[in-house]
C-alpha cells in the first residue's frame, strides 16, 4: 500500500496530523516542492492531506477509502499512511468530501492528483 | 404561507430570533422533551460537537421500537426514512447519490446563476416601489426559485410547496392528522416526479440521484421518496428563514453594518458566518436541540450518558459558548468565526446544503445592501408578524421601505 517511506522532513507522527514538513495549518498550502525529495514513495504514490481545521468529520472519506482514510477519536479524519497508492476509492473520497477538505497529490512533485477543481 | 397566527390573548410579542437571550453553557443536564421523555441538554461547544460526530450517538436509534417517544406531533423529522435517520452505511449509501452535487466547487458552478435570480428579484422589487414585503418579494422566492432550478421543478404550484413545508416543519401549528395528510400528499408528489424522471432523464438533482442510486444499488423506494421530499423542504425552508431573520436583524438593531455589507462579497462572506452562527432558526421550546440516542454508555463533558438515552445536542447556545465565541455579533459581524459554528451540524449528518445556503445569503445580502443602500424596516420591531408554531421561526411579512 504505502512505499513505506516517510514524504517530505517531517514524516507524520502517526496520527496523520500531517504529511510533509512539520504540520499543517489548515490551509493545505504547504508548498507542493516539499515533497519532492520523497525517499521510498513509488512512482505514482499519493500524499492525502486533510485540512483539519475544515473537517466536519463526516467520515464518508473513511467508508469510501478506509485503506487510507480514518476518523480520529476527535471526530476529524487523517491519512493513515505517508504515502497511498492511488486509486478510485482515495479519489473519490477527496472528490465526495461535502467540505472539500481532503487533496490528494503527486508523491512526486506535489501536484495535485483530486479533487479536479 | 399558511401558517396560523396566535390567538390574540397569548403572550407578550415575540422578539426576533437575534435578541433571543441563550443560557450559559454548561454541562450535560437532565430535562424532559415536551412528550415526558428524559433528554441530556448538552450545550458546550466541544461537546455539542461530540454529540454529532461520535458515533455511539446517532438518530437511526430515536425511531427503534423500543424508543422513547420524542414528538408529541410527528412531523418530517421523524421519518424513518429520511436522510437525516439512517445511519452507517445505509446513511451513507443514500448521502453518496446528492453528495455529488454539494460540495463547494459544485454549488460555486451555480453562483452566477443564483446572483442573476437575486439581480431579477431585486429588479422587480425596486420596479414595484417603496414601500413592500421583502418576505413576499425576495427573501422567499430567492430559495424556492434556486431549489426548483436544481431540482427541475418547473411549474410547481407555490401555494401548495408553502402547504407541505408549514406542515413539514410544523411543531404546534397542525394536527398530526394534518400533518399526515400534507406529507401523504408531498411524498406522492415525489414520487410522481421520480417516475417522470426515470421515463426522461434530465441534468436536474432528481435525475442525478436516481441514476447514482440505480448504480449503487441498496438504496429503497422509501428512502428516494423522502429524499426528494427532503430536498425540497431544506432546499428552500431554512434558508429563506435565515435570510429573513438575518434582514430583520440588518434593518434594526445591525443597521450600522449595511454600509459595509454593500461594499463586497467578502466582507457579505464573512457576515454571513457570523450570522449564521449567531441567529438561531428558531425557538428552543419547539426544539431543545437537535437529538441523538446514545447506543452505548458514551461520556461527554465529564458526565456519562447510559446507554439508550436521548440527547438534545443545543447547537444555538453552542453557537453563543463564551469561551470560543466571547464577541457579540455587533462586535463581531465581519470578523472571521476562528472556530467552526455548529449551525450546520458536523459529523455524519452535517447540513447537505451548507455551501448553497451560504452562497444565497452571501448574493442575497450583499446585492440587496448594494442596490438599495437606504433600505429601511417600515416598520417597529414589535410589529413583526411570524410564522408561528414550527420548528423554525421567520417573519411571515416584513414590510421595507427606501
Amino acid at each position: 500500500m504505502t512505499g513505506g517511506g516517510s514524504v517530505g522532513t517531517g514524516g507524520t507522527d502517526g496520527t496523520g496530523r500531517s504529511v510533509g514538513t512539520g504540520g499543517t495549518d489548515g490551509t493545505g498550502r504547504t508548498s507542493g516542492s516539499d515533497r519532492t525529495d520523497a525517499t521510498g514513495g513509488a512512482a505514482g504514490d499519493v500524499v492525502v492531506r486533510v485540512d483539519r481545521a475544515r473537517c466536519v468529520g463526516t467520515g464518508l472519506c473513511a467508508a469510501t477509502a478506509p485503506d487510507d482514510l480514518a476518523l480520529g477519536e476527535d471526530g476529524r479524519a487523517r491519512a493513515r499512511h505517508p504515502v497511498s497508492a492511488p486509486g478510485e476509492q482515495l479519489t473519490e473520497a477527496a472528490e465526495m468530501c461535502p467540505v472539500e477538505a481532503i487533496t490528494v497529490l503527486s508523491a512526486l512533485d506535489g501536484r495535485r492528483i483530486a479533487p479536479v477543481l | 404561507m399558511s401558517v396560523e397566527q396566535r390567538p390574540a390573548e397569548s403572550a407578550p410579542p415575540l422578539v426576533p430570533l437575534h435578541c433571543l437571550r441563550h443560557a450559559e453553557p454548561g454541562p450535560p443536564r437532565l430535562a424532559a422533551l415536551p412528550t415526558g421523555t428524559p433528554v441530556w441538554l448538552v450545550s458546550r461547544h466541544a461537546d455539542v460537537r461530540q454529540v454529532f460526530t461520535d458515533p455511539r450517538l446517532n438518530r437511526a436509534s430515536l425511531y427503534t421500537p423500543d424508543a422513547p417517544p420524542v414528538s408529541v406531533v410527528p412531523n418530517i423529522l421523524d421519518d424513518p426514512d429520511a436522510l437525516l435517520n439512517l445511519d452507517g452505511a445505509e446513511h451513507q449509501r443514500l448521502r453518496r447519490t446528492v453528495q455529488r452535487a454539494f460540495t463547494p466547487r459544485a454549488i460555486a458552478r451555480w453562483r452566477p446563476w443564483v446572483a442573476s435570480v437575486v439581480d431579477g428579484l431585486l429588479d422587480d422589487l425596486i420596479d414595484q416601489g417603496s414601500p413592500a414585503d421583502i418576505v413576499a418579494e425576495y427573501t422567499r422566492p430567492l430559495p424556492v426559485a434556486v431549489i426548483s432550478r436544481l431540482m427541475g421543478l418547473d411549474g410547481l404550484d407555490l401555494k401548495r410547496l408553502g402547504h407541505w413545508s408549514d406542515h413539514a416543519l410544523s411543531a404546534t401549528a397542525h394536527s398530526a392528522g394534518a400533518i399526515a395528510a400534507a406529507m401523504g400528499e408531498f411524498a406522492q408528489f415525489a414520487a410522481e416526479l421520480i417516475a417522470e424522471r426515470r421515463a426522461a432523464p434530465g441534468d436536474d438533482l432528481v435525475s442525478g440521484l436516481l441514476a447514482a442510486a440505480r448504480e449503487s444499488g441498496g438504496v429503497s423506494e422509501r428512502q428516494l421518496v423522502s429524499l426528494v421530499v427532503g430536498l425540497v423542504v431544506a432546499g428552500h425552508e431554512t434558508t429563506m428563514t435565515t435570510l429573513g431573520n438575518a434582514v430583520v436583524y440588518l434593518l434594526g438593531d445591525g443597521r450600522a453594518a449595511w454600509q459595509r455589507l454593500a461594499a463586497d462579497e467578502e466582507s457579505a462572506g464573512a457576515a454571513t458566518e457570523q450570522l449564521l452562527r449567531a441567529i438561531p432558526l428558531g425557538d428552543t421550546e419547539a426544539l431543545p436541540g437537535l437529538l441523538r440516542r446514545a447506543t452505548e454508555d458514551v461520556e461527554i463533558g465529564g458526565v456519562t450518558i447510559p446507554a439508550g438515552a436521548v440527547v438534545a445536542a443545543d447547537a444555538a447556545t453552542a453557537n453563543h459558548d463564551p469561551a470560543v465565541f466571547p464577541r457579540t455579533l455587533a462586535e463581531d459581524l465581519f470578523a472571521p468565526l476562528g472556530s467552526p459554528s455548529l449551525t450546520f451540524g458536523a459529523g455524519p449528518h452535517h447540513c447537505l446544503g451548507a455551501w448553497l445556503a451560504r452562497m444565497e445569503l452571501e448574493l442575497a445580502l450583499h446585492r440587496l445592501a448594494r442596490r438599495l443602500p437606504g433600505l429601511r424596516a417600515a416598520g417597529p420591531q414589535e410589529a413583526i408578524v411570524w410564522r408561528e408554531g414550527l420548528l423554525t421561526r421567520s417573519p411571515l411579512a416584513l414590510q421595507v421601505a427606501w
